[in-house]
């Protein structure tokens, strides 16, 4: 013991001479820094792309890699275009016209636009074979050519059934972007360019026109081109009106481009509301400017050193990130509540500022500092779980930590030694009295009714139990969100009208070259594609066999029995010169050039988790469809999202296991017991408990924000579990009995303990109140943590100590 | 019918072998370059071909027998694959009218029967070779062309000439923005051909090897390989034997000629 103090006081002497006496450089390094971090900080970017769940060594990315490589990156974007007198009139075909030829000269990026009067149509028509637009020349006008058309799309359900609803009052345009984005492109825009304040004209939006790919002189260098796209394909769309039809549009790019735009919008209401929130709770606790000043400053000050060192590090910002700033609210405000206390009872009594902060240091140095530790341990627990991003936002919660510690070691003390002493104030309260009376009421109520107590918690761990076997796993983007956001609603509109919005890629790599040629492959293919139909969520899946049917159909005089893909060698060969030497258009899509590697198209109507779930089993189920050798890998973001599936339940578990062993490990150093390190989990596990379980109970899912809960509430609960422990065995040692030191612990620590939790409890839920689902759920779950381990520490470890007598037995009271 | 637009293109890979017969005095670049299009004047050609197509190691590759007749105003093409086997007998023929109308016709054995094809002419890469419509098959007046200088190339004195979209009907077609041939000065057959963006990087070079003189006084390279900066694949042809004015009869560039079995 006296060599702690020893250490601690040793540590209070270099915060003291850092902060007061050489207060001037201090206060110039700190400036500094924040001064560099301010400019990493305008340089952070926003990337909230699936492409950083996952590390770049895992299967699917590589696969996703090797598929890319092959067949090229599919960037589809889609328009519905709805119109109340159906699709076969002259007014819709030729809105469809108009706006595929606009999107493709006006849309930056764009490759190809695809709509019912483009599609490329293969018949025999006047005895010969014919390969031309649907529409080849004037958009038809009479009734006759009309239902000729009609019928001419409904001849070809396997070309065009998801391009028309089945009402026929929809239609689809696909917008597909160049296969390759380069990195960065060069605009011929005005200086200060936010890609998300663009307008809604087509004045005010960068259209294709404007994008460079080399600077030309001038120029404004951006560095995420796809999110050029949604703005101006919305732009595009509002230029072109007609009455009677509304478009509506859906897809990754523009996904991302909105996702990107809550982020930016919920990030500065999640600023907003946790310097609300700090100075809030702070003005309550402390009734002073400077406790407010001091919260505010520290948790600023937090953000903008680790958001601006991501900047100066090129890591982006993503959804995960809010986390952070929660987090940073949460501990600011805790460890400043630390300082300022014991600051201001030195500060009454003896009016010395210089004496107070130097007590103060001595206070609270080492036991904060153990308890940044402890957090940051809770989270970088989590890098257990394989996901780049949940790797990059637990280390920056665990850094926010150690950098909360050392802020509130200098920021603090340097706004309260400005200023003059003042005489001796006051010492104790009446208030305060009150309070200890009734935290020893409190004690030894828990400890006369231990039986019930422990009756009670045995029934709660049942029920929260219970709720944590019914926990469902999720990556559900749309329902992490919010399904009242305008995207996700229109997202889902699109997908339930077209029967499709989302899809993957089912990479075929077949063990010799050629093979693909072969009848028996095609026959394993179709097989194999019948059998992914049937998966939940598919609504259809195309493949080089449709090739096969269509143009097998148009050799043998349209004759539908021939809806198939032929059986003889011979005449796959020579269909497949055909296609390679005519419009070879669509072959090298879905074939690779020594025929060796196909690719299958799965499309979703969801992303439920129910649908993901499956496509995880496709590579193994494929392989059964395909000659011995021939690796089947399901690709593309939704099989990366299947895939962090896999790993989230698994993550979880591993995180809580590592950041509980942890930490127990510390308690047992710290108590210097393995038993009453042991009961000290309680502490510790039951907020991971009532967690689980109550998400369970209460059907929130465990997703990639919500995973994160548990570990956070570890790492910060610990801290009211290393005070009630270290005082009781203070206590013990002291008194010799149990129930003597519970009852002290409680006078002494127990008003502290109980209104930590409520600051912490309060701000977590004034954080909740922002408008993503998730979020909210990690917000009010981690309240429920933290005040699951106040009634851990202060209802169930009282009569666990009473029961187990980890200290040996009581001694006889003198 | 993108295929037949292939043909032509391959054919006319043949307007650039030399002929030494008409030299005198400097030349401007398109004199240069009209120089050699002496096959505009034959009547008739065959070319036995064989054609690979490289991409990572991996080849494709046909063999054909290519005919084309020279009408007063027709034209008729004729191509028929003699390897690989699979597709030994599959055959294109295609027929332009003196109206300008233009009709093709595919034969496959393994249907064993001929059908027209109609369809609109889009996209720019050729049977998914590296040599594109407009690298190849481009009309004289459409670019204006100048004699950069003389050089030095594979120990032969070669014009080096310049060649830039005329219009900007013809820039916006083409996806190059300048091509740069080097012709040789004695015997006006192609060298190279470097193909240019508009930053001025090259994206394909054509390079011609094998020179034989086919009949007195005109040479012609027997290999062309087209290289493909960009996606770093390459297209062989080989003329395994070119003859011209063999007097071919028009008659038989016919549908029963085309599904007629090969030799």
């Amino acid at each position: 013991m006296t060599g702690k103090k020893k250490w601690q006081d040793k540590m209070a002497d270099f915060w003291m001479s850092a902060v007061v006496r050489r207060r001037w450089i201090t206060l110039s390094v700190l400036l500094l820094l924040t001064l560099i971090a301010g400019l990493g900080l305008i340089q952070v970017e926003f990337d909230d792309s699936w492409e950083n769940w996952l590390l770049d060594e895992d299967p699917v990315m590589q696969d996703t890699e090797r598929f890319e490589k092959i067949f090229g990156e599919e960037q589809r974007n889609f328009v519905l275009v709805e119109s109340e007198e159906g699709i076969f009139n002259p007014s819709t075909l030729e809105y469809l016209e108009e706006v595929t030829a606009a999107l493709e000269e006006h849309l930056p990026l764009v490759a190809e636009v695809v709509a019912l009067p483009n599609m490329p149509y293969m018949e025999i028509a006047d005895d010969a074979l014919r390969i031309r637009d649907l529409i080849p020349g004037a958009i038809p006008e009479s009734a006759e050519e009309l239902a000729s058309l009609e019928k001419r799309v409904q001849d070809r359900p396997g070309i065009f059934g998801d391009m028309v609803t089945e009402d026929g009052k929809g239609t689809v345009i696909i917008v597909s972007l160049q296969e390759e984005i380069p990195e960065k492109v060069y605009l011929d825009v005005e200086g200060r360019f936010n890609h998300l304040d663009q307008g809604e004209t087509m004045e005010e939006v960068v259209l294709a026109g404007d994008v460079y790919f080399e600077d030309r002189g001038g120029m404004v260098e951006f560095g995420d081109p796809l999110m050029l796209v949604p703005p101006a394909l919305e732009a595009i769309l509002k230029e072109h009106t007609s009455p009677g039809i509304s478009p509506t549009m859906a897809g990754m790019a523009i996904a991302v481009y909105e996702r990107e735009m809550v982020l930016t919008e919920e990030m500065s209401t999640l600023l907003g509301l946790a310097l609300l929130a700090s100075a809030l709770l702070m003005f309550i606790i402390f009734r002073g400017l400077r406790p407010m000043l001091a919260a505010v400053l520290v948790m600023l000050m937090t953000i903008i050193f680790l958001f601006g060192a991501q900047g100066w590090l090129g890591i982006p910002l993503a959804m995960q990130s809010l986390i952070v700033m929660m987090l940073a609210m949460v501990i600011a405000v805790g460890y400043s509540i630390h300082f300022i206390n014991h600051f201001l009872r030195e500060f009454l009594e003896t009016g010395n500022r210089r004496e107070a902060i130097h007590q103060a240091l001595r206070e609270v140095s080492w036991p904060i500092m153990i308890t940044a530790i402890t957090t940051a341990m809770g989270f970088v627990a989590s890098t257990v779980i394989p996901s780049a991003s949940i790797r990059i936002v637990v280390l920056n919660c665990a850094a926010a930590a150690i950098l909360t510690y050392f802020l509130v070691m200098t920021v603090v003390p340097l706004i309260f030694i400005l200023g003059r002493d003042q005489k001796k104030l006051r010492s104790g309260s009446e208030r305060n009295q009150a309070w200890q009376r009734f935290m020893v009421r409190w004690a030894d109520l828990v400890v006369s009714r231990s039986r019930w107590v422990i009756v009670g918690s045995l029934i709660l761990v049942l029920i929260l139990s219970f709720g944590l076997t019914r926990i469902n796993i999720s990556t559900d983007t749309h329902a992490m969100i919010g399904e009242e956001m305008d995207f996700i609603r229109d997202a889902n509109y699109v997908a339930q009208r077209l029967g499709f919005l989302y899809s993957y890629h089912v990479l075929v790599e077949l063990p010799e070259e050629g093979m693909a040629k072969q009848a028996e492959v095609l026959q394993g293919l179709e097989e194999f594609e019948e059998e992914l139909a049937t998966y939940p969520g598919t609504t259809a899946t195309a493949s080089v066999n449709d090739l096969f049917r269509e143009i097998n159909m148009v050799m043998n005089e349209n004759d539908p029995d021939y809806f198939r893909v032929p059986g003889e060698e011979e005449v796959i060969a020579q269909y497949l010169m055909l296609y390679e030497m005519s419009e070879g258009e669509g072959l090298e899509n879905w074939v690779d050039f020594g025929y060796s590697k196909l690719n299958i198209l799965v499309q979703l109507d969801s992303t439920t988790d129910e649908t993901l779930n499956r496509v995880l089993e496709v590579g193994e189920r494929g392989q059964g469809f395909f000659p011995e050798g021939t690796e089947v890998s399901p690709v593309g973001e939704i099989a990366m999202l299947s895939r962090s599936l896999s790993f989230l339940a698994r993550g979880q578990i591993n995180s809580i296991a590592v950041a509980l062993a942890g930490i127990t490990l510390i308690m047992m150093l710290i108590l210097r017991s393995i038993r009453t390190g042991l009961i000290s989990m309680i502490g510790n596990g039951l907020p991971v408990l009532a967690i689980l379980g109550v998400m369970g109970l209460a059907g929130i899912p465990l997703d990639i924000l919500t995973i994160m809960i548990s570990p956070m509430v570890i790492g910060i609960a610990v801290d009211d579990t290393v005070h009630y422990f270290l005082h009781f065995k203070k206590e013990f040692e002291r008194t010799g009995s149990y129930r003597e030191a519970n009852r002290e612990t409680f006078r002494k620590i127990g008003k502290a303990l109980s209104s930590t939790t409520a600051v912490l409890v309060l701000g977590f839920l004034i954080l909740s109140l922002i408008d993503i689902q998730s979020f909210k759920y990690v917000g009010q779950m981690a309240a429920l943590g933290i005040f699951a381990a106040l009634f851990a520490d202060l209802i169930i470890a009282p009569p666990l100590l009473l029961y187990f007598q980890p200290y040996g037995p009581e001694r006889e009271k003198e | 019918m993108k295929f037949m637009v292939l043909v032509v293109a391959v054919l006319s890979l043949l307007i650039f072998p030399g002929s030494d017969l008409a030299r005198a005095g400097e030349l401007t670049g398109s004199e240069i370059m009209s120089r050699a299009e002496f096959l505009e004047i034959s009547d008739d050609m065959e070319v036995e071909l064989k054609m690979e197509i490289i991409r990572n190691d991996q080849v494709r590759k046909r063999e054909m027998i290519m005919q084309r007749y020279f009408g007063e105003k027709t034209e008729k093409t004729m191509v028929r694959f003699t390897a690989p086997e699979e597709v030994r007998g599959t055959g294109f023929l295609s027929i332009t009218h003196p109206d300008g109308e233009e009709e093709t016709w595919i034969y496959m054995p393994a249907l064993g029967v001929e059908r027209q094809i109609d369809s609109d002419e889009r996209g720019e890469d050729l049977m998914g070779s590296d040599f594109t419509y407009e690298d190849i098959f481009q009309a004289t007046e459409d670019y204006e062309y100048e004699l950069l200088e003389t050089v030095e190339l594979n120990e032969r004195k070669v014009y080096r000439v310049e060649a830039v979209p005329a219009t900007g009907v013809v820039e916006d077609a083409v996806d190059f923005a300048s091509q740069i041939s080097y012709i040789d000065r004695e015997k006006f057959y192609l060298h190279q051909v470097r193909y240019f963006d508009q930053e001025g990087e090259e994206i394909r070079r054509l390079i011609s090897a094998d020179v034989q003189e086919i009949k007195e006084g005109t040479y012609l390279p027997q290999k062309m390989t087209m290289e493909n900066k960009e996606n770093k694949g390459r297209t062989i042809l080989t003329y395994k034997r070119v003859d011209i004015d063999i007097g071919l009869d028009p008659e038989d560039f016919s549908r029963e000629k085309l599904s007629s079995p090969l030799d």
